[in-house]
């Protein structure tokens, strides 16, 4: 039996990349690819892949609130997560969201199949950043980080993230309710109780949190090119 | 374009092929590896060289003499930007050889960005997200030293004009 990997991320380059390293390795093959969070939810609901790499920044639905989504309704999946970044904050909501792999983008040529091995013999795989921030966790509380650490920031639901990048991606509420097939009223409603739980006043404002809080990701551009505007999304009727 | 003699061996007598030579340039090994499965759909075409800097890609280029670089424009010691004017800069000193033709392959969706980069003596400008799709169409275009560009931008098609 081939042990089954799935990939998702939004570059077919990189996917190309993935598949040419993975399959090279024997007893495993690529069951399936995925563009972007949602698409990986629902390929994994069909292909019950053994293994799934998945990457942060993607649109539509981060890989972050992908894994969660993937664990909620399988939480035996085995996900490895592919990152520009190992800043403390991601990899702390990365092991939340219930990683079990955690693999630097830069570095992934070299550590990718040994986290996947590491995940077929039970172990995990983390950056060495990330062995770090585990130990340090594990002597100041006496235990790794766990699963409750107190919240920074006010936490909004998974629902309410999906509908956060949308809208922050420049969806309007229309468009949001048609991807996620809900009606219009209810993003409204979602709108309205992200801005108030978050104490947003505007989708400008609601834009800034999500590039804070790495619900989406924007370029930045080389030095020489100077700074690149920062998406202005299209205006969304107000739910009031 | 190189032009290189060959055995056509169902001929039996020598024909003239051209090879590309291309010298692959990201940060990303990840990437790259990616660039290099697209590219060897292309019989022909030749990745001669990698590089994961601007200044590795300087030192590659003048030892490998490509025929076109596919360049990131994000990358350490030297973006990509620095390292086509410097090739442009050189090559005017200087009157042996072909200068490579740039192709950009960036993540950078961006008018403003791909301005800068025809406008550093870049031919060809393709967006990361479409790579895989535009690659090939965009090599052959600037390896005939014509311009290539295309944004992922809804609306927007590859420009393959002069």
């Amino acid at each position: 039996m081939k042990l089954r990997i799935l990939l998702a991320d939004d570059h077919e380059i990189v996917r190309r990349g993935l598949a040419s390293l993975l399959i090279r390795h024997e007893g495993w093959e690529i069951c399936g690819e995925a563009n972007d969070g949602r698409e990986a939810v629902e390929k994994v609901r069909q292909l019950k892949p053994d293994v799934i790499i998945i990457d942060i920044g993607m649109p539509n639905l981060n890989g972050l609130d992908a894994t969660r989504r993937i664990l909620q309704e399988d939480p035996t999946a085995k996900i490895i997560v592919l990152t520009v970044t190992d800043a403390d904050q991601v990899i702390r909501e990365a092991l939340d969201a219930g990683a079990r792999g955690f693999v630097l983008k830069s570095d992934a040529a070299r550590d990718l199949v040994t986290a996947i091995e590491a995940l077929e013999s039970k172990r995990m795989f983390f950056t060495p950043r990330v062995n770090e921030l585990l130990l340090a966790g594990f002597l100041e509380k006496g235990h790794a980080i766990s699963r409750n650490h107190p919240p920074t920031l006010p936490t909004l639901t998974a629902r309410e993230r999906e509908i956060t990048q949308l809208l922050a991606e420049g969806r309007s509420s229309k468009e949001a309710a048609s991807l996620l097939n809900l009606s219009t009223k209810t993003i409204e409603t979602h709108r309205s109780n992200i801005m108030r739980k978050l104490s947003l006043h505007s989708i400008r404002d609601l834009v800034v949190y999500a590039i804070k809080n790495k619900i989406i990701q924007i370029e930045v551009p080389p030095d020489s090119a100077g700074p690149l505007p920062i998406p202005i999304p299209k205006p969304v009727p107000s739910a009031q | 374009m190189t032009f290189r003699a060959a055995i056509d061996p169902t001929l039996g007598k020598e024909i003239a092929t051209m090879t590309t030579r291309i010298l692959l340039v990201d940060d990303h090994p990840i990437v790259r590896e990616g660039l290099k499965t697209v590219l060897q759909r292309r019989p022909g075409w030749e990745v001669v060289g990698e590089a994961s800097d601007g200044e590795e890609a300087l030192e590659k280029a003048e030892a490998l003499h490509p025929d076109v670089i596919v360049l990131d424009i994000t990358m350490p010691k030297m973006n990509g930007l620095e390292v086509c004017r410097v090739l442009r800069q050189n090559a005017n000193g200087s009157s042996d050889g072909e200068i490579p033709e740039v192709l950009f392959v960036t993540q950078h969706d961006s008018p403003q960005m791909l301005k800068e980069a025809l406008g550093v003596g870049a031919k060809g400008y393709v967006v990361k997200s479409n790579a895989a799709r535009d690659l090939l169409e965009a090599i052959e275009v600037v390896s005939q030293h014509r311009v290539f560009t295309a944004l992922a931008r809804p609306g927007e098609k590859p420009q393959g004009a002069n």
